[in-house]
């Protein structure tokens, strides 16, 4: 397995944070992180999204329909192509099913597949259960705060708490100071190296808030690949049936 | 008393005279030696046979030097297969396994890690073991659980085996620390340390020092636990499969992330001696409640029992054949002198040397080959098994790296190992063969009415 | 060549003692061939099950395929290639006996509640039956479109069971989530346990389809072979094939496995170390026979000196009449021992009762051992008796030889 990827609360938290009203900023990371944490919490979301996946033997763009609550609830459905149409993915917890409209089947994904690609991009399907442990595995505190590229900016250093089980060495996150809006993550391997790179961009305001709608993650270890996510709706604190998080939801409609 | 000496001191002379020409014969010859001395002694036939031995010291040195150097080689050759076999069980066994487990019924054939030993089966099990442990000659008592989980790291990810196991306690009962091609074993202050398997370091970029994490399901539900350990030291068994896919971890450690509290997959035990393992997994089968079972070493590593026997099976046929060699070539010798020894009997019938006595010296003749043979043949293996026992038979000349077979690893020297079952069986053997050859030429000499012979020249 | 004559004829003067010692030389040398045999036999046979099974003599691959197996290392790269062709080009060699083509992939394999990550084999069900004996043909036959063939642990672990049905899914090549259902038609239990517990098999355009690959890709091309031994030249050989696709890499069993190859190389030295000890524990033999047998004949050699004839000449007679006895012994020898290596070789030697129930492999490895002819080992074992019975002749004779006549005639006929 040689795909390593980041995780998808990570783009979450790009856009949460992104979302931030841009009031001004609290003097302590832990603040804002705090912040980020309770919102996190209680905050749902429908979104639209155009995946691209590119790798070096193809490309390829599939639009998906997430749903999302809480840090303990995702359901993702592919709208499109139509070949593809219908494939959808549950995570209740630690727990994940694929559905494959092709053959009308529900999946249990087993531990042995956690660090599988999920839906063939550089996401694994752990990333998708782990996000709810970003707050509680890390240290969080601001390196660096000031300009750069013109820019004024926080830089966020994740450091792995002694015994939270992560793999990465530590996480640095650029903010721009004025809008929160987040520019890029770093992941390093705890030998220092980069390992990979998740770039954000074209901030727009959607259901009210300003969120980075590109999202590009790019692994260091394979030259060319990446996997980019773009926002095409995004829609906040909407009242979720409970059923959607539900294996029959998985199915259809 | 006189009488015995005089006795003695004709039948002496006469056997000397034996040697020679007929012509010194007829000197020697006083009158019928059996109507004045008779010859009665089983002594006298004893040392008769045995000068018979050394009158034709060539013939005899010939026989008993095939026969010796036969029998040196078959104990060598026993020596080696034992000693290697035995190589292959305890470094299989000091890898993992052990001479006798005691499990919880139905976990061998189908594992799961909810199949622990319960507290009181645990209780139970080691009790008995502590209670008997000088008379069964237990010297380890191990427990350990296994699991099998994902380890990733920044770098890559794969799935594995995970043993739990007592760091202290094994480092001396397992031989896991003399693989260690990097850092150090485990220890059990270090909970959160990991020895890992080379493969396992390669596909995750590893180093002694470096950190990954273990997912594993829990124990009874589908939660999924993660853990984040250290590499404490990296081992290359030689076993591709373990070194492909095996993790170790402190005991305590495996059981708080798979919530199994204190319980345990299997109860190890290590005895000082090998061939003591099925006997008591006997034992302990009889006196544990039968819903734990108890196997030895052989139950748990079928595939490297049924290489050993394949292999000893080969071996049999070998030494089976090589034995029969050695009969043909013996055979060969003594037939030269079938002529010969029907010459020398024809000389003891005329000076009056009974069929019956003829027989009985052909017998003892017969034996005293046979026994020095297998003197020295024993005499010359045991030397060579010393040897080989001491310094080893470096077969490492022929190959280069590890390599392994039944799913234990070959030791690159290998030391010789023979029981005194071993000896006394082969020695047996061609002792009766020996006796058995020898018998046949001079029979035939003993038998017949070759007073002809004693005219030629 | 009058000691040749001599020689022979001196053979036959006492035709007793001279059947003896070559009935001796023949059937040391006769049982000494079937050791060898036998001893060779075993090599052949660990190789035969080493590779037999799974791997075959010789495999064809990309160059970039091993050892990560990546799903796009087709032969012929991205283009594929005509491989039924080449199979049946590979096919038209006498040596080859079974070729087989061969896809992997990797997915999860469920029955919806039970889901186990899977390696799955693409085979031709008639090809791979004849080239492996991992699995049995009739099994092999099965598989039909749609169906797939279980490894037992992986079925124990799915609790899936024959006519079960299971969904398949994997990463395609062409980034789509490839999946389909196929049913159970067989659950396969090979003796290999890291196999048992992962392993798959299905038609390989089944698995072409599942894997969004154009039919003209395969990963590999498994050959089987006469003599496991000829490997590495047949694969020297195949190499140097036109219209071999590109980048395409020709590989042996030695290659492919190399520890099996340091296993060999290790029983091979440790028959060569018990055979060289056996020819010269026979040569020993051989030669106290030889020396009884000179000394009997001190009194002629005693006899042809004092009729005048020359030491050097005795002495030739001697080492020629040696030598005609090694000649006809090794003959008869080798007579002998031909027919029990054709016995051995054609029935061999059934283990079965020392091993008893064998859990490895099962039927697949007969524990019969069957013997192969080595004939470097015949050969060295030939010289070596030849020589070890001149030499015998030699040094007795010799000293008989440099004796006073008188001395000689009158040592006493038993000694």
């Amino acid at each position: 397995m040689r795909k390593r990827r980041v995780s998808i609360l990570l783009i979450l938290l790009g856009i949460v944070i992104g979302s931030l009203p841009a009031q001004p900023s609290p003097q302590e990371a832990k603040e804002i992180i705090d912040r980020v944490d309770r919102m996190l919490r209680g905050d749902s979301s429908v979104g639209r999204v155009e995946m691209t996946v590119a790798t070096r033997q193809w490309k390829r763009t599939t639009e998906l329909r997430i749903w999302s609550e809480g840090t303990e609830k995702v359901l993702v459905r592919v709208e499109a192509p139509k070949k593809d149409q219908g494939t959808a993915t549950l995570r209740v917890g630690d727990n994940i099913w694929n559905y494959l409209p092709k053959i009308d089947r529900v999946i249990r994904v087993p531990t042995s597949m956690m660090m599988a690609s999920w839906m063939g991009s550089h996401f694994t399907n752990d990333d998708l259960v782990k996000d709810s442990r970003l707050i509680r595995d890390y240290d969080i505190r601001i390196e660096f705060e000031g300009a750069r590229d013109g820019v004024n900016v926080y830089e966020f250093l994740l450091t792995p708490r002694p015994e939270a089980p992560v793999v990465w060495g530590k996480i640095v996150y650029l903010i721009r100071k004025s809008d929160l809006m987040p520019v890029w993550g770093k992941f390093y391997g705890e030998d220092g190296q980069l390992k990979r790179l998740a770039t954000f961009s074209d901030y727009q305001t959607l259901d009210g808030r300003l969120v980075p709608t590109r999202m590009r993650m790019t692994p260091e270890d394979k030259a060319g690949e990446y996997t980019e996510m773009k926002y095409r709706d995004l829609d906040f604190d909407l009242k979720i049936p409970e059923n959607i998080f539900s294996l029959n939801s998985l199915r259809g409609s | 008393m006189l009488l015995r000496q005089k006795r003695f001191a004709a039948v002496w002379r006469a056997t000397r005279c034996v040697r020679g020409s007929v012509t010194r014969l007829q000197r020697c010859a006083h009158g019928s030696v059996k109507e004045r001395y008779g010859m009665n002694s089983l002594k006298i036939i004893l040392i008769i046979a045995w000068r018979n031995l050394w009158r034709n010291k060539r013939r005899t040195l010939l026989t008993a030097g095939t026969v010796a150097l036969g029998l040196g080689l078959l104990l060598v050759f026993l020596g080696i297969g034992d000693g290697s076999h035995r190589q292959m069980i305890q470094s299989a066994v000091r890898l993992g396994s052990a001479h006798v487990a005691a499990q919880v019924r139905g976990y061998q054939a189908r594992g799961g890690i909810e199949r622990t030993l319960s507290e009181a089966q645990l209780a139970r099990t080691s009790s008995w073991i502590e209670s008997h442990k000088p008379e069964l000659g237990v010297t380890h008592i191990l427990r350990r659980v296994f699991a099998s989980g994902l380890a990733s790291s920044a770098d890559g990810a794969t799935g594995v085996r995970v043993i739990g196991l007592e760091p202290d306690i094994e480092r001396t009962a397992s031989s896991f620390d003399e693989k260690l091609v990097a850092g150090k074993f485990l220890t059990s202050t270090e909970e959160t340390g990991a020895v890992i398997g080379e493969g396992v370091a390669r596909k995750l970029e590893l180093q002694p020092g470096e950190k990954f994490v273990l997912m594993a399901q829990a124990a009874g539900s589908a939660e999924i636990q993660s853990l984040l350990l250290r590499v404490a030291g990296i081992m290359r068994t030689g076993l591709e499969d373990f070194d492909q896919a095996t993790i170790l971890i402190p005991l305590s450690t495996a059981q708080q992330l798979l919530r199994l509290g204190s319980n345990v997959h299997q109860v190890a035990i290590m005895l000082d001696e090998l061939d003591n393992s099925d006997k008591v997994a006997w034992q302990a089968k009889g006196a544990l409640p039968s819903d734990i079972e108890v196997l030895s070493w052989l139950e748990l590593m079928p595939e490297l029992r049924d290489f050993i026997k394949i292999d000893s099976g080969g071996s049999y046929v070998f030494n089976s054949l090589f034995f029969l060699i050695i009969a043909f070539l013996v055979a060969n010798t003594l037939l030269m002198s079938v002529l010969e020894r029907r010459r020398e009997f024809a000389l003891l019938d005329a000076l009056g040397f009974t069929p019956t006595r003829r027989f009985l010296l052909v017998i003892v003749e017969a034996s005293w080959i046979a026994l020095l043979s297998v003197a020295v043949g024993t005499g010359l293996g045991y030397a060579g098994h010393l040897y080989f026992y001491h310094k080893g038979l470096p077969l490492d000349l022929f190959y280069s790296s590890d390599v392994s077979a039944g799913g234990a690893v070959i030791d690159p020297v290998i030391y010789s190992y023979l029981a005194w079952s071993r000896i006394a069986l082969a020695a047996g053997l061609v002792f009766a063969l020996t006796f058995l050859l020898a018998l046949l030429p001079a029979w035939r000499g003993a038998k017949g009415q070759d007073a002809h012979l004693l005219g030629q020249i | 060549m009058i000691v040749v004559r001599l020689g022979w004829r001196n053979l036959w003067r006492n035709s007793r003692r001279s059947l003896i010692t070559i009935a001796g030389i023949a059937f040391a040398f006769a049982f000494t061939i079937a050791l060898i045999g036998l001893g060779r036999g075993l090599v052949v046979q660990l190789l035969k099950n080493g590779t037999e099974l799974m791997v075959g003599h010789v495999q064809i691959h990309d160059r970039d395929y091993l050892p990560d197996r990546d799903l796009y290392e087709t032969i012929g790269n991205q283009a594929g290639c005509d491989w039924r062709q080449l199979i049946f080009r590979l096919k038209q060699n006498r040596q080859v006996v079974a070729v087989a083509p061969r896809v992997f992939g990797f997915g999860l394999v469920s029955t919806g509640d039970q889901s186990a990550g899977a390696q799955i084999i693409g085979v031709d069900p008639q090809a791979e039956g004849e080239l492996s004996r991992l699995v049995d043909r009739n099994m092999l036959a099965r598989l039909k479109p749609g169906s797939l063939l279980l490894g037992a642990t992986l079925a124990l672990e799915l609790r899936a069971r024959e006519g079960d049905e299971i969904a398949a899914v994997t990463q395609a090549a062409d980034g789509t989530l490839g999946n389909e259902l196929y049913r159970v038609q067989g659950i396969v239990k090979t003796g290999l346990a890291y196999l048992d517990r992962s392993v798959a098999f299905m038609r390989i355009d089944d698995l072409q389809r599942l894997l969004a690959l154009e039919p003209t890709r395969i990963h590999e091309i498994a050959v089987r072979l006469q003599d496991p031994l000829i490997a590495p030249d047949s694969s020297r050989e195949i190499s140097r094939m036109t219209g071999l696709p590109e980048g395409v890499s020709v590989q042996s069993w030695r290659q492919l496995l190399p520890q099996l190859n340091d296993y060999l190389g290790l029983t091979g030295g440790a028959n060569a170390f018990i055979i060289g000890l056996v020819v010269v524990f026979v040569s020993f033999g051989i030669l106290n026979t030889m020396m009884m047998a000179t000394f009997e004949r001190i009194r002629e050699i005693g006899m042809l000196n004092a009729f005048g004839m020359r030491p050097g000449l005795v002495l030739s007679t001697f080492l020629f009449e040696a030598f005609f006895l090694a000649l006809l012994g090794l003959v008869v020898g080798f007579g002998l021992g031909a027919l029990l290596m054709r016995y051995l070789s054609i029935y061999g030697l059934d283990l079965t009762q020392w091993t008893g129930q064998m859990t490895m492999l099962q039927t697949r490895v007969d524990p019969i051992l069957k013997a192969v002819w080595n004939w470097d080992a015949v050969a060295g074992t030939a010289i070596s008796l030849c020589v070890s019975t001149v030499v015998a002749a030699y040094l007795p004779a010799r000293k008989a030889v440099r004796v006073d006549p008188v001395e000689a005639l009158r040592a006493p006929v038993m000694q």
